[in-house]
């Protein structure tokens, strides 16, 4: 059995855990199991949950792993993986959070959260960890997953939008919503200037 | 760069998201030259900063052991399974290869057969009334040779059940004054061995009054031993001609080896 190199790629992982190859196989694991988990905790707030979608992953990539074409990242190939699996167990348990529209309702968050003080900003990191992490867990999902994949995994829009499987634009603009929702609810951002915030938009247009 | 602007790129600009040199820097022009926007990039890198150092919190979090575990234990379940399948001796990999042939032969030849026969009957349909003798084309395969078999004539066919019981000659066709008059290669025919016909188990009786047509076709061995008909299973690759005797649903009724 041919042995794995010091530092495969993925696609060469992959390629090798398909042949049998056990070593490989472990690499890859450990390589990408905290990603999916992390990505599925904080998708769906719960660890059982998230252990079954990480085996899931794995277990279609020793069935399905040929099907891989490296176009696109491996990241975002696994977290599409992760996420398709995530959705189907949400709807099984029926504890499936419906992509609401949200508040999406043309006034950005922003206008109201910069008039806020910041009760927040004197929390110590742990505090403000948890307060972050409690913002995103009540995020609505289409705009939780779009913070976790571009803020936490990291990835750009367009591997965003390929995880998700819609536009660009579209991972975009709810990314700018996700964040002033988050915001909102972290209210830490008070220490904007109350004056600027006074000013009406449409009377700075310079 | 005005206010409307600037609110499109705040979230690129705070994240540091890649952008266009010259955008980037007329953006943080913008910046000194109005509060508002100015407050809307700071809020934003301190919302950005918020979401990093959580980030770097969730590093520490990882999949418990289990399950590396029970996917271990899949892992080497499923490579088990695999070599399973590859350990499959090459004359069982032979014989599931000629098994799945002939039956492609099979139902490909059934197909055109059942094609012929419907074709046939429509072109009986409009001199309903006049019975007229029919010629029949056969199609498959191009060599096909068929019987004539005329109503009242005595019947050549000796049907015999491969149980203890056989069954003498019955008329194939009983409609009346119908006559089935089918081409044959007569000289072929004078160097085949009289076999009798076999009938087909598990396939539907002839109705009352259903015509039948007799069909050459060129099969293997192994399709005749699919059908339990007693041939050697030696020479399983070899093709040898049969005449199959088909009823008007397009189903076999009887076979007949003729070499």
């Amino acid at each position: 059995m041919k042995k794995v190199p010091h530092n495969p790629s993925d696609e060469e992982l992959l390629r090798l855990m398909l042949a049998g190859d056990g070593q490989a196989f472990e690499q890859l694991y450990e390589r990408w199991q905290a990603a999916i988990y992390r990505f599925a905790l904080r998708m769906s707030g719960s660890e059982p949950l998230a252990e079954d979608v990480t085996q899931d992953v794995f277990l279609r990539l020793m069935r399905d792993g040929w099907q891989y074409k490296a176009r696109g990242s491996f990241a975002a190939y696994l977290l599409a993986m992760a996420r398709h699996c995530l959705l189907r167990r949400l709807q099984q348990e029926r504890r499936f959070i419906t992509f609401e529209a949200g508040t999406d309702d043309g006034m950005l968050a922003e206008e109201r959260l910069m008039a806020e003080t910041d009760p927040l900003a004197e929390l110590t990191r742990e505090e403000m960890i948890a307060a972050v992490q409690q913002a995103i867990e009540g995020l609505p999902l289409h705009y939780r997953e779009v913070v976790l994949l571009c803020h936490l995994h990291e990835l750009s829009y367009a591997e965003a939008a390929a995880v998700i499987g819609c536009e660009v634009g579209t991972v975009r603009s709810r990314l700018h919503r996700a964040r002033a929702l988050l915001a909102e609810k972290l209210r830490f951002l008070g220490k904007a200037d109350k004056a600027a915030h006074h000013l009406p938009l449409t009377g700075c247009l310079i | 760069m005005n206010c409307q602007q600037f609110e499109k790129l705040v979230v690129d600009l705070a994240s540091d998201y890649l952008m266009e040199a010259t955008t980037a820097a007329s953006a943080l022009a913008h910046t000194k030259d109005c509060a508002r926007c100015a407050a809307r990039l700071a809020a934003e890198r301190r919302l950005t900063e918020a979401l990093r150092t959580f980030a770097v919190s969730e590093a520490a979090v990882r999949a418990p052991e289990r399950v590396r575990l029970t996917l271990r234990a899949a892992f080497d379940k499923h490579l088990a399974e695999t070599a399973a399948v590859a350990s499959l001796s090459p004359a069982r990999h032979l014989v599931r290869w000629w098994v799945a042939t002939a039956a492609a032969i099979l139902l490909l030849a059934a197909f055109t057969v059942a094609l012929w026969v419907r074709t046939s009957q429509m072109e009986k349909e409009p001199v309903a009334g006049t019975r007229q003798p029919k010629q029949l084309q056969p199609s498959v395969p191009p060599k096909t040779g068929v019987k004539s078999i005329v109503e009242g004539e005595p019947n050549k066919l000796a049907i015999a059940r491969s149980s203890d019981a056989a069954v003498t000659a019955q008329p194939r066709s009983r409609r009346a004054g119908r006559e089935r008059q089918i081409e044959v290669d007569s000289e072929s025919e004078e160097e085949e061995s009289e076999a009798e016909f076999i009938p087909l188990t598990l396939v539907a009786q002839t109705e009352p009054g259903e015509t039948e047509q007799v069909v050459r076709v060129e099969v293997s061995r192994l399709t005749l031993l699919l059908w339990r008909l007693p041939v050697s299973a030696e020479r399983g690759e070899e093709r040898v001609q049969a005449e199959v005797v088909i009823g008007e649903d397009g189903v076999a009724r009887a076979v007949r080896i003729l070499n």
